[in-house]
């Protein structure tokens, strides 16, 4: 494991019983900020919980920050910390008391954990607030302050499972800029459990995307997108197989259906190659829209694969 | 040389800690001890804080008494008096027969508000993100609850040894007096603050109400010792007594006093003032002994068994 790698599995599985949770996830995720996809119950939080130590693997192993999760679980938790998707704030409870006190079962002296906890509260946008008990907030304010709790022990790496869950546009918005601040601002390296594909998009570097348990894809964003990260429309008239067939010719990917062509975008290049063929060809190009692919196209192309291999199958 | 701009804030970023962590002892003794004072109502709201208040008021009462008493005989004693001495044993067990009422309340709460509002709010899992092990949370949350427990019982019979010191001048005789009651005092402190702590908490541990968890732990205790009355007076069979709690942990504080003056002891006394029932022969002290702890297994069980279900 190599000093840029935030975390490493070999051949993770976690089994409850029949049911297996997680099935032989082997992968390397280099630092920075991540984003760990996947539908409901595809084994997003059970693989958080095996990366921070508190479940044991049925099978294989996993290393965080360099840290084995069986072996050295408790200094990996100092190290890291976690955001948990669920509320699990005591209501009853000051934001400031309870921090402070999370900051020093993370082994934080007093003195310094209530310190730090007026500069996290201050840097997630938790004011004067910080002296109410946690069941006078706002959704928006419980999740600052479970990052907040989160991040009181300077940790180096953050855990965040759904962290924008149940908020609304504006609270979103503060979140997503928080955890970009997180990143860039703090330097910790991020990991951010969502099935949220818009959240991914907005301030992850690099995916892990699980279904049922495995592994189906993991890379940038511009990896995993690939080829079909851009594509152009086009609406055309006149001799279209004559077209498309010089387009062809000339090595571009073409799709056509009916009078609607979709070219993959590689370069500007392409603008200048389609308008010297139009006018040779005597083609009129009537309608042309540059695309950009999202994580959502790739899920749906993903689901069509899948559904494709079912049918072979 | 140009100066500093008047009035500007300078965000000075994002600092990381470069000091030292605390290990897991550290970790745990922080949470044990902050159990401990919300225990006592620190960092509670207005209602908690009078309710433990008026219990420990309860508590106290005759410990006050006793010392105003204490106070009253040394003034009349004079200087150079006689050294008045206490019935320390009688005293003392009757005095946990008193406090042994006002425990129940207040293990009933204690426990209730300690264990029921983590579980309620999904809090755990914010805790075992720490560098913790699983079981150090119900060890701190135990180990607060039983030093909160014993501290109570301790407290009141130790303030009459304490005005008893006060009034004395010469202490090494006090000292030599009294000193083997201390040990027995500190024990039955503890024998107290388990047996109810851990009742209280198993029956805390099978809800995630703090009313329900309160009202089922007085209940219990309660019931208790009302079935253990019904059933001796149906069948005169002297081991239904072990059905009363209170019985029970009263039973071995008798062995280790010297006394038997339980409560339900007292209401089938033929010397006492109801009359009506016969004293059933005191047990022996091992019987006592194994059911107390028998009963703290048993609830530490139920505890460990919730709580095993709540790290999964």
């Amino acid at each position: 494991m190599n000093s840029s790698t935030m975390i490493e599995t070999q051949g993770l599985t976690k089994r409850y019983g029949a049911a297996t949770a997680l099935d032989a996830v082997t992968m390397t995720v280099p630092d920075g900020s991540i984003g760990l996809l996947g539908e409901n119950g595809a084994g997003k939080t059970t693989l958080i919980k095996l990366l921070l130590g508190l479940l044991i693997p049925t099978e294989g192993s996993a290393r965080v920050l360099g840290l084995d999760t069986s072996r050295d679980s408790l200094e990996l938790r100092r190290r890291v910390g976690y955001m948990p998707e669920d509320e699990c704030l005591p209501l009853d409870v000051t934001c400031m008391d309870f921090v402070t006190r999370m900051g020093m079962i993370s082994g934080l002296p007093k003195s310094s954990s209530i310190q730090r906890t007026h500069d996290v509260l201050h840097l997630v946008g938790i004011g004067e607030e910080r002296f109410r008990p946690l069941g006078t907030y706002s959704t928006g304010m419980k999740q600052k302050a479970k990052l907040a709790q989160a991040l009181v022990h300077d940790p180096k790496l953050v855990l965040l499972d759904e962290p924008t869950v149940g908020m609304d546009p504006k609270g979103r918005e503060e979140m997503l800029d928080l955890i970009k601040d997180i990143r860039q601002k703090m330097g910790l390296k991020v990991l951010v459990s969502t099935h949220l594909l818009g959240d991914v998009e907005r301030i992850c570097d690099s995916v892990i995307i699980i279904r049922g348990g495995q592994l189906v894809a993991q890379g940038t964003l511009k990896e995993l997108l690939g080829e079909l990260a851009e594509s152009l429309h086009l609406r055309v008239a006149g001799p279209i197989e004559t077209f498309v067939e010089r387009l062809r010719k000339e090595n571009l990917k073409i799709e056509s259906v009916g009078n609607q062509l979709t070219i993959r975008y590689e370069s500007d290049a392409v603008y200048e190659l389609l308008m010297k063929t139009a006018a040779e060809t005597g083609v009129q190009i009537r309608r042309m829209e540059r695309e950009t692919l999202t994580l959502e196209d790739f899920f749906v192309k993903l689901h069509a694969k899948e559904e494709t291999d079912g049918v072979r199958a | 040389m140009a100066s500093a701009p008047k009035g500007v804030i300078y965000d000075q970023g994002y600092r990381p800690y470069d000091g030292r962590y605390g290990g897991r002892n550290y970790a745990l003794w922080t949470m044990v001890w902050t159990d401990f004072q919300r225990a006592f109502g620190i960092g509670k709201s207005w209602k908690y804080k009078l309710a433990v208040g008026l219990l420990l008021f309860f508590m106290f009462l005759p410990a006050l008494f006793l010392s105003f008493v204490i106070l009253l005989l040394s003034s009349n004693a004079g200087a150079g008096g006689a050294f008045i001495k206490l019935p320390v044993n009688e005293l003392l067990g009757t005095y946990f027969g008193w406090t042994n009422n006002w425990l129940l309340f207040l293990c009933a709460m204690i426990a209730a508000d300690q264990l029921c509002n983590d579980r309620r709010y999904r809090v755990l899992p914010l805790y075992l993100a720490r560098p913790i092990q699983n079981y150090d949370y119900l060890l701190a949350k135990s180990l607060a609850i039983f030093a909160a427990l014993a501290i109570v019982c301790l407290l009141p019979s130790f303030s009459i040894y304490f005005v008893k010191f006060l009034k004395e001048e010469n202490l090494g005789q006090v000292w030599d007096v009294y000193a083997q009651n201390f040990g027995l005092l500190l024990l039955t402190s503890g024998l107290y603050a388990v047996f109810y702590g851990a009742f209280a908490m198993a029956i805390a541990s099978l809800t995630t109400s703090r009313g329900y968890a309160t009202g089922g732990t007085i209940l219990v205790g309660m019931l208790s010792g009302l079935i253990a009355v019904l059933l001796y007076s149906a069948s005169k069979n002297q081991y239904t007594v072990l059905l009363d709690l209170s019985s029970v942990v009263g039973g071995l504080k008798n062995a280790l006093f010297g006394i038997t003056n339980s409560s339900i002891e007292e209401i089938f006394s033929p010397g006492s003032s109801a009359q009506t029932a016969n004293l059933p022969p005191t047990l022996d002290p091992w019987v006592y002994g194994l059911v107390y702890v028998g009963i703290v297994i048993a609830c530490i069980s139920i505890v460990y068994s919730v709580y095993k279900r709540e790290y999964k």
